[in-house]
């Protein structure tokens, strides 16, 4: 090879990042990003519902307990809903509320995991200490006594809802990035962060937060999931959000009784539901594949 | 290498490194404990009576405290202005533990550390990371030093923003790239982007970022290949003679130690063993430890090799958990008596004009 050459092409070739690689390999996984097309496309679809079919979640029609048609996609309920309507504001509902959980949940974990591993000693036992209480606490009955409870300072509201499921979902995140800070504590450009003079707070969110992004980005994805079914499992009981906003949980819960005679009031909200938390769970796997530094395959 | 241009660039701004310190320190608010006191005859660095024990736990979930590995014990050594020692040693004497207490990266158990008149050890953490600013690291293995996240402008650019003396940070960045041999444009790159030299290379790039005094070398060329491993030692000696740094060099290859050191330490378990300037360490030997050392350096002639005088040593480095009494090497000395067990030798000149830790010194001739 002429070296001349390709060192003239190398000056222009601007860097690929180790992130530009991720991206690369994800885009080639045809599962993930089917999924992630399909979560956004029903996201998109969730604020067209109302003008395509002319119908609001709020609206009650004169059909009631009508099967699925042309102008009822999927169907009406008992007093005269659009299940297509009221379907798509649940959808709505659910992603903005794990957005938010999931949010919450991946800065506390990141963080707090980050401190631990870096100060380690009193710092780790005392988080540790909260991680563990998280983590034994039945998550179910602790956020149904907290809805109960709070329902007189908005404890229905959706906001509340979610940071109140996020301020419980930390924990698990806060151990992966303890342990992996562990490992990347030892590595000597760590070391020479240290020997610069990078007081600790530039070591946590410079050095070793950026190193530990893979696992955290796919744990937050796998969040998104977790929460969507704990907001989903709480409206089913009853708590959480209430009447009359909507969410995918409550729909399932109210068609529950009319399983086998009216279906769509049960099943094709059900399937709404089926269908994010599967989306979002391939998106997981493709960036967990993405970033898994083994698959050198293709970069 | 640095065009015409930019090579009059560093000498303007790096030629005088100490004036410029003054109003530096007063950038980052620092007290006058950060300045060291002028006192250009005196040594730069004085190290006395360093020790660091690393305590041994039990393998129990308890953890008990077993006992101590004494990786370093009781050294002292001092280095001039604008001196190169060379630290030789196999693994596991102690040469990187006094590369990273010196810089307090690991703190040592006692001693003192002196550098240009600051007292290392006594300084809290604050002062102690405006005092980093005087003395920087560059570690042996240039991929695990290098942050895989971070541009190599990034990296570079890093110490000046922690000491607050970014002005034209991509000007800045383009100087030192070119000072150690890169081009500017590459600062645009991640560090697996580059070979094991390149990359040591960033490593001293960032190491010199903010115009250190003092430069450790923790095995700087021992990751690298053999054809690369000149290149570096040039540069470094290159950098020495511009910038004027002082060099504490730590290796355990005897030839690259010789080729680049003014003054040599041997070490062994710990201790010095025999000290003095490459020129006596390597040609008069009084320690027979540095005798076995230098007989183990091969001859690049095939006919001189085979009739080479090898001292071949048995055993193995011993034990820093429990180490042998009196001197450390007699239990694989060929000369121990009885006194060597019994009284540790101190590192004196016993008329050779060199110091030796030795209770029978002699000096061998080595071509």
């Amino acid at each position: 090879m002429d070296d001349r050459i390709t060192t003239a092409l190398a000056d222009d070739v601007v860097a690929r990042s180790q992130w530009r690689t991720v991206a690369g390999r994800f885009f080639s996984h045809r599962f993930a990003v089917g999924a992630l097309l399909a979560a956004s496309a029903g996201y998109a679809l969730t604020f067209l519902a109302e003008p395509l079919t002319g119908w609001s979640y709020k609206d009650l029609s004169s059909d009631l307990s009508q099967g699925p048609s042309s102008r009822h996609w999927f169907g009406t309920d008992t007093i005269g809903h659009d299940m297509f309507a009221q379907s798509m504001r649940g959808l709505q509902v659910s992603i903005h509320v794990s957005m938010v959980v999931a949010g919450i949940a991946t800065v506390l974990g990141t963080v707090l995991g980050a401190v631990q591993g870096w100060f380690r000693g009193r710092v780790d036992a005392g988080v540790g200490l909260l991680v563990d209480f998280l983590l034994i606490l039945p998550l179910l009955p602790v956020l149904m006594v907290l809805a109960t409870r709070t329902r007189a300072i908005g404890g229905s509201s959706l906001m509340f809802v979610a940071v109140v499921i996020g301020l419980f979902l930390w924990a698990p995140l806060a151990r992966v990035v303890r342990g992996e800070v562990f490992s990347i504590r030892e590595k000597e450009f760590i070391e020479a962060a240290a020997a610069l003079g990078a007081s600790n707070t530039r070591i946590i969110f410079r050095h070793l937060i950026p190193n530990v992004m893979s696992s955290v980005i796919v744990y937050a994805t796998l969040t998104v999931a977790t929460a969507i079914l704990v907001e989903t499992a709480l409206a089913f009981l009853g708590f959480g959000i209430q009447p009359p906003e909507v969410s995918l949980g409550a729909l399932v819960d109210e068609g529950r009784d009319a399983a086998r005679t009216r279906w769509w009031l049960f099943y094709l909200p059900g399937a709404v539901l089926i269908s994010l938390v599967l989306c979002v769970n391939f998106v997981g796997d493709g960036l967990r594949d993405a970033f898994d530094p083994r698959q050198r395959r293709r970069r | 290498m640095p065009s015409a241009r930019r090579g009059g660039g560093w000498r303007r701004r790096w030629a005088p490194a100490r004036p410029q310190r003054a109003p530096a320190s007063e950038d980052l608010r620092a007290p006058a404990v950060t300045e060291p006191a002028i006192s250009p005859d005196g040594p730069l660095l004085r190290v006395s009576d360093l020790t660091k024990d690393f305590p041994v736990t039990s393998r129990s979930p308890l953890r008990r405290p077993t006992g101590t590995v004494q990786a370093v014990s009781g050294v002292s050594f001092h280095i001039n202005r604008g001196e190169t020692l060379g630290l030789v040693g196999e693994s596991g004497s102690g040469k990187s533990t006094i590369a990273r207490c010196v810089l307090r990266l690991i703190e040592p158990t006692s001693g003192s550390v002196n550098f240009a008149g600051t007292e290392l050890t006594e300084l809290n953490r604050k002062q102690m990371r405006r005092q980093r600013r005087f003395m920087q690291i560059v570690f042996q293995d240039p991929m695990a030093s290098l942050d895989p996240r971070m541009t190599v402008a990034a990296i570079i650019a890093e110490p000046l923003q922690i000491h607050r003396l970014v002005t034209n940070a991509q000007d800045q960045v383009a100087e030192l790239l070119e000072l150690v041999g890169l081009h500017p444009q590459h600062g645009n790159r991640y560090p697996h982007e580059f070979s094991g030299g390149q990359r040591q290379r960033i490593g001293i790039a960032r190491a010199l970022a903010l115009k250190p005094e003092m430069l450790i070398l923790d095995e700087p060329v021992s990751a690298l290949d053999v054809s690369i491993q000149a290149g570096v030692l040039n540069l470094l000696e290159d950098l020495q003679d511009r910038l004027g740094l002082t060099y504490l060099f730590v290796a355990h290859d005897l030839s690259v130690v010789r080729h680049i050191s003014d003054r040599v330490a041997v070490m062994y378990l710990g201790r010095i063993a025999e000290t003095g300037t490459g020129e006596q360490v390597y040609t008069e030997p009084a320690h027979p430890y540095t005798q076995a050392l230098l007989s183990a350096v091969p001859i690049p002639d095939p006919k001189q090799e085979r009739q080479r005088h090898r001292i071949l040593l048995h055993g193995d480095i011993g034990n820093a958990a429990d180490p042998p009494s009196g001197c450390r090497f007699r239990t694989r000395c060929w000369k121990a008596e009885a006194i060597c067990a019994e009284q540790q030798p101190p590192l004196v000149d016993p008329g050779i004009g060199h110091p030796v830790a030795c209770h029978f010194p002699e000096t061998a001739r080595v071509e």
